[in-house]
Parts: structure tokens; sequence; C-alpha cells
């Protein structure tokens, strides 16, 4: 089980910089905690936090009832970290990377070349084993990242976004094969900046912007947080919307803000409650009827408004 | 156990063996090298080899002068303002590969001890750093052999060698805890501010103080400089560890009247490297967290 607790992380001293403000979350045994957010989220560094790999300014995490700052190397025995992003240059072949990783993980010689074999093969990269990692298809390296963090057999898996960048049947099939390991009981945290895949294999998720949190929440909820097939932002193309459609607009109930920009006006909507086809309806009444009403699609910074508003 | 401590530092050793040996930018620092060292024995070479076709009464003549040995002691002197590059153009490319790698935080994640993961990191860099070391300078000692056409003292080498690699190995873990504290691009200019004041400095520093004080003589037969006391300055670190294979005749430092002295700079040797590679150990934990 992880416990994560007020985990809050700065960076410099001249300038402070908070990466991560506050964060708490719980995933029990055997589930997925999905971590949701942009670039510059905190994705992470929250992730490194939980991997030992840096010191919390302030919070705890424990795992397993291990502190990961005072028991660090008891929790390191327990998780596989997946990194986001790693260079291959330097590797001969797949193996070799992994040869390297099963040592600096402590795994015995003999040991090593069955578990390597094993996983290749699990992860279906087992063909490529003579080839340099750098010449692996985006899909394969993660494989390949992944196959380092099952190196020695962890009951936690801390996965940095590892679907970002591969599309296709490498997707499918990496996708399949987290869903096999949550099957198998692994504990995981998953970082990602894309709703489909949270939605898709976690229990719970938690989203992140410009290092803030929501509340954990089930996945479940998500949808129903932003609202099935509606839009949580609507544009109207036009610049100087009159006093009165502005009025309006703010006056209906489930909008959030109307915000003019230089080329648009911006809606913020809770979904669910407000769609194009209500706006372009108040425009017409308000004499606006032939400005243009587009939806944009559903992003993180909408639902992560709806729901901090609805938790207001 | 020991599967758990030992593994870390081969995987280690290995990969910074293998990473450093096969780089474009070491090949051109060692090339660099090689030409400086060889053309600075084949010119003290030349000088002795002058000296001898002369005849002059060897007391009279420099160190340069005098035969193989005192050709190869001049080199010595040398080698602490040409080696440093190599080292520190090792230490920033590793440091450089590891941050574009992100290695760091993948490995702290792994139960490995730190110290261990830092243990076998320097031996690694050392092994590449001896690879091409030793046989450069094992070239030059019996080149300037070939060209006087003495045997060089056995001893005088191996200390010629062994000086070189401490030489590389201050340089290498200076260069590695600066990179680790500051980022990899301050390995240079730190490494260079060091270099000058090992060097230059340090010279010009003594030269004005002897001066003062007539501690040496500054005319007649050139002596170069003491060590015994400079355990500061990596120059002085190498100068005291090959001065003491020196033969007495070719003494190119002055022999410290106390016998203790010479121990004190092997010391100072070993304390400074140890507590470098301590220091690194303890920064490695502390690279993420910048």
């Amino acid at each position: 089980m992880i416990e994560v607790e007020g985990l809050s992380k700065t960076f410099g001293w001249r300038k402070p910089v908070t990466a991560v403000d506050d964060i708490s979350f719980r995933v029990e045994r055997g589930a997925m905690h999905g971590l949701l957010g942009l670039v510059n989220a905190g994705k992470t560094t929250t992730m490194r936090m939980l991997a030992t790999a840096l010191k919390p300014t302030a919070g705890t995490v424990s795992i397993d009832g291990f502190d990961t700052v005072g028991q660090t190397r008891e929790v390191r025995k327990k998780i596989g970290y997946m990194p986001e992003t790693t260079d291959f240059a330097r590797w001969s072949s797949g193996p070799d990377y992994l040869r390297f990783w099963a040592r600096i993980t402590g795994l015995s010689g003999s040991g090593e070349k069955a578990r390597i074999a094993e996983l290749t093969e699990f992860l279906g990269i087992a063909e490529d084993s003579e080839e340099s990692p750098a010449t692996y298809t985006a899909g394969h390296q993660k494989m390949l990242v992944l196959a380092q963090a099952l190196l020695a057999d962890p009951e936690v898996l801390l996965l940095d976004e590892p679907l970002t960048g591969i599309s296709g049947e490498d997707r499918a099939f990496l996708l399949g094969k987290l869903e096999e390991l949550k099957r198998r009981g692994k504990t995981m945290v998953m970082a990602s900046p894309q709703l489909s895949e949270v939605q898709d294999l976690s229990d719970q998720v938690t989203i992140l912007v410009e290092g803030r949190a929501t509340d954990p929440f089930p996945t479940a909820d998500l949808l129903r947080q932003v609202g099935e097939g509606k839009h949580a932002r609507i544009f109207v193309k036009a610049v100087n919307l009159s006093a009165g459609a502005l009025t309006a607009l703010k006056g209906l109930k489930g909008v959030v803000e109307v915000k003019p920009t230089s080329t648009v006006t911006v809606i913020y909507v809770d979904p669910g409650r407000v769609n194009v086809g209500l706006v372009r309806d108040t425009l017409d009444a308000e004499g606006e009827g032939t400005a243009p009403v587009e939806a944009a699609e559903i992003t993180l910074g909408d639902v992560f408004r709806a729901i901090v508003k609805e938790g207001a | 156990m020991f599967a758990r401590v030992s593994r870390p530092l081969v995987g280690f050793f290995l990969k910074d063996l293998k990473g450093s040996v096969f780089s474009t930018r070491m090949a051109a620092a060692i090339a660099f090298l090689a030409a400086a060292t060889l053309f600075l024995a084949w010119l003290l070479g030349q000088a002795a080899l002058q000296a001898a076709a002369s005849g002059a009464d060897p007391a009279t003549l420099q160190l340069w002068q005098r035969g193989a040995d005192g050709a190869l002691s001049t080199l010595a002197f040398f080698m602490p303002v040409i080696l440093p590059l190599i080292p520190v153009v090792l230490a920033r490319e590793n440091l450089e590969s590891d941050a574009s790698a992100g290695l760091l935080p993948l490995a702290l994640s792994k139960p490995a001890p730190n110290q261990f993961m830092a243990g076998g990191k320097v031996a690694g860099l050392l092994a590449a750093l001896a690879v091409p070391l030793i046989p450069l300078s094992l070239a030059a000692a019996f080149l300037i052999q070939a060209m006087v056409g003495e045997a060089v003292d056995l001893l005088l080498v191996a200390a010629f060698v062994g000086g070189n690699l401490v030489l590389a190995a201050l340089y290498l873990l200076l260069g590695l805890v600066f990179g680790t504290i500051l980022g990899p691009g301050f390995v240079g200019p730190l490494s260079a501010l060091v270099w000058l004041g090992s060097n230059l400095l340090r010279t010009t520093a003594f030269v004005l103080l002897a001066a003062l004080i007539g501690a040496i003589r500054l005319e007649g037969i050139l002596t170069f400089e003491s060590a015994w006391f400079d355990v500061v300055s990596f120059t002085g670190l190498h100068q005291g560890i090959t001065a003491a294979f020196v033969p007495a005749h070719l003494m190119f430092v002055i022999w410290p009247a106390d016998p203790l002295l010479p121990q004190v700079v092997v010391w100072a040797n070993a304390a400074w490297i140890v507590g470098l590679l301590v220091l690194f150990a303890v920064l490695i934990a502390k690279v993420p967290n910048r």
C-alpha cells in the first residue's frame, strides 16, 4: 500500500520554485492510481519522490509502511521505477542495457540471464535483442524501460508516462501488458498527460495542474466530472460581443466564466449543463446570432476547473 | 548480500569503462596528450643527447641534460601541465552522458548503496584513463631511452607511470565533484582554475617566495621547486610522489632533511583521493534535488 501525505517539493534557494504542492493520496495493494497532468504539472517530480530519487521538501511517502526518506533501502527493494525518458545511445543492445540495470538492482549473475530472457519475451522485444536500443521503435524502447523496472519483480510499479509517444499496435500491446501486471497483483502509480490512458487503467485519479492537485477520486467519476459527450470550453468567434450578450452568457446556469480575448470570446462552462446549442440560442436572443460558435475538446484544465469548482 | 554490494560496483565499472574508451572527445584529448608528451620526450632526449656529445662535466649540466634519467625526471615535471586535460574531459563527458540518459534518478531508485555506485563509476573511469596513460607514459620513457641510448632507471619509470595515474585520478575526482555540485558545464572552467593555481600561480609564488627568503639557489644548476610541503596543489603532490623515486644525483626537488616528509606527500595524495571520492559518493544522491 502507498500513502502520500502532504507531499511538496521546492527546487532552488535564491528563487525557489514549487514543483509539487501538498499532494495526498493513497493506493491500496493491487490497485492502480493515475496521476493526470500536462507538462510541468509536477508528475515526474512526484514520481521521483515516490521512487526515493528525490527528497520531499515537506510531507511523507510510505510504501508498505516504509518511509521513503528514513527507510530508503527497504522501499527500494519493493519498487520498480520506469522513468519517462531515457537516452539509449550508450547501450550496444537491449540485453546490454538490462544487464547493467540487473547488476545495479543486485540480481545474481545466474538469475540475471534467465530473468532478462523472460522479460524480453513477455514484453515482445526478444527479437530486437542484438540491435542497439537507440534504433528500437518508440514502443519497444518503452517496453525495454518497463523490463528494467520489472527486473527484481517488484511489488510496486512507478510508471512515468509509459504510453507517451507510442501509438498503434505497440500502444495496445503495452496497455495489455500493464493490465496483465495489474491482474498479477502489482500496485501501480502511473503518471500520464492523457485522459484516456488513465481512464482505461486506473482505479483512482489525482489531477495535477502546476504542482497543485485535486483530491483523489475514483476513475469512474472522471466522466461524470467532465460530462460525457459535452464540452467544457466554448468559443464564440466574435471580438466585440455586446454588453447585453456578455451579461446574458454570464447569467446562464453552468457558465463559470466569460473571457473575451483579442480574437475570440471563451466561455468556460460546467460540463453537462451548458452546450453549444444553448450558447447559440442565447446569442440569437441578444442579436448576435451571426457569431460562429464552436466547442473545444475537453482538456485537463477543463477537468481540473470542473473538479475544483465542484469541490469548492 | 555479496552480489547486492559487488554487482552495482561491477555494473558501473563496466559501463563507464566502455562508455569512455569509445568516446570521440576522449580520443581527441588522448591524441593531443600523446602528441604533446612524445614531442616533449623527444625534445628532452635531444637535449640529453647533445649534452652527452659535448663532453661537458655532468655536474655543470641542467637536469634535463643529465642522461635518460634526467630527461625523464624533467618530463615528469611537465606532466601536470599537459595531463589534466584527459581526466577533465572524461569527467565532463561522463556526467553529461549520465544526465542526458536520466541515469541518476533511476539508479537512486535501486537498492544498491550510493557509495558502491560512486566507487564503481570512479574505478571504471580510472581504468579508462589507465588504458591510454600507461602505454603513453611507457612510450615516452622508452623514446627517451632509445634516443639517449642508455637505460632508464626502472623505479623511476614506475614512479613516472604511477605519478601520472595519481595525478589523473585527482583531476578526475575534482571534475566529478565540481560537475556533480554545479553541473557538467562547470567541470572545465573550475578545473582550469585549479590547473592555473596548481601550475602557474604555484610556481610564481614559489619562485618569488624562494627569492625573498633565499630558500633555494636560483642560479647555477637548476633545481626545481620543493614539493614536500605542497600538499594543496596537485602539481606539488605529483612532483612529491615522483621525486621520492628519483636518484639522488638527479633530484629535482630539495630533498627534505626530515625523512618522514616524503611520506607526508604519499598520505596527502591518498587523503585527497579518498576525500574527493567520499564527497562524490555523498553528492551523487543530492544531484536530482538540485
